[in-house]
């Protein structure tokens, strides 16, 4: 199962322990350099999913500070999708610096 | 206050169910993301609109097509309901005191959408079988007794009636559907110069048909149902057909293939989503 950019980082955010909606949107953006800006619907609709899907729990709903918030977690079946797709990420990125290397060395041969 | 009441508006595009469940949590996030910043307010706004019918989608397509055509079917035979309550009722307001038979079918056409509204099917179904068969026999005994209407044309709702009494389901449709509905009729009434038997059935028609395109991309049954009602009054036309004006000729021989393209825009929103 290939994980989507803004699924991948939403999920990695979850690694370290259960956060809230509004700290996964701030965290995915931390996590990726900005490149990951998750909007509101779209952080709902991919935790939906990924409840659906079993890789995320979610918890009680509570108030904190005046704001309605629910903690989400990983799952032992989220932190495996996690790790296979960076392994998949990992592997085509040395699948293609290998051969850009190779490239380099023929070009300045 | 006003970021708020935009945000609730935005959050109505998502089914009720969700709304329950994480309404108030999404708004809070959404609020506390763009908080000050009204271009990220808008951003996350214009994204919950999009989620949210995406959601609808989702949920319409898990239904299966021919579940989606027979619940269709079901909402035709409401919608002929309130067309013929309509036209009855702008009927009696011309002509007061006017036959017994027809108060009778009155009562029966407020019985079925009122057990409808209730989620009484079955009830609504029977009813409304009954309805169709008494409607039969006067149109063929006293001919000049009711509208103009051919024996034809109640044939396609009474599939709805059918199905809905032999395979009723506990759904009850929202207050607000009812309430537009009822509005819709009430309106088409007594608002003066639509006291004309065809106009107002048009008016409740025309709204009909233009809010199931306006919901169609998330929900086809709406549309399938009004598609349902133009090929019934398309087929009672041609009963008559030589007598009308060239464009109920013309909604003959159109209406059928409307309902065949919703059927199978229904099949292929279905496929996307899946």
């Amino acid at each position: 199962m290939e994980l989507r950019p803004p699924s991948y980082f939403a999920l990695a955010c979850l690694i370290d322990g259960p956060l809230h909606g509004y700290a996964i949107m701030r965290r995915a953006r931390e996590l990726s350099d900005g490149r990951v800006r998750l909007s509101t619907g779209t952080l709902y609709a991919l935790l939906e999913r990924a409840i659906g899907e079993e890789l995320v729990t979610a918890g009680e709903p509570y108030v904190q500070s005046g704001r309605q918030r629910r903690d989400y977690a990983l799952t032992p079946a989220g932190r495996l999708a996690l790790e296979l797709e960076t392994e998949r990420m990992a592997s085509a990125a040395r699948v293609v610096s290998a051969r850009l290397r190779a490239s380099a060395r023929a070009a300045s041969a | 206050m006003m970021r708020s009441g935009l945000a609730r508006a935005a959050l109505r595009c998502y089914p009720p169910v969700t709304r329950r469940a994480r309404g108030a949590e999404m708004l809070d996030t959404l609020l506390e993301a763009s908080s000050d910043r009204p271009a990220v307010f808008v951003w996350n706004v214009v994204s919950l609109l999009a989620a949210g019918l995406g959601e609808r989608a989702r949920a319409s397509a898990r239904v299966s097509v021919g579940r989606t055509i027979a619940e269709a079917a079901k909402l035709a035979s409401i919608l002929y309901a309130c067309l013929w309550l309509t036209a009855d009722l702008a009927v009696l307001i011309e002509r007061r005191g006017w036959h017994h038979a027809v108060l009778l079918y009155m009562v029966g056409l407020l019985i079925i959408l009122l057990a409808w509204s209730q989620g009484r099917q079955r009830l609504a179904g029977v009813i409304g079988l009954a309805c169709t068969a008494a409607v039969g026999l006067v149109v063929t005994r006293q001919p000049d007794l009711l509208l103009p209407v051919s024996i034809v044309q109640p044939i396609l709702p009474a599939l709805g009636y059918l199905i809905m009494a032999i395979a009723p389901t506990r759904e009850r449709p929202s207050p607000g559907a009812v309430g537009a509905l009822g509005a819709l009729v009430v309106v088409s009434v007594v608002v003066p110069g639509t006291n004309a038997i065809a106009f107002g059935q048009l008016i409740v028609l025309a709204t009909a048909s233009i809010a199931g395109l306006a919901v169609f991309a998330v929900q086809p049954r709406l549309a399938i149902a009004a598609a349902i009602i133009w090929t019934a009054i398309g087929l009672g036309m041609i009963a008559f057909a030589s007598t009308q004006p060239a464009p109920w000729k013309l909604l003959v021989a159109t209406a059928p293939a409307v309902l065949a393209a919703t059927a199978a825009r229904a099949r292929v929103i279905r496929r996307k989503a899946i």
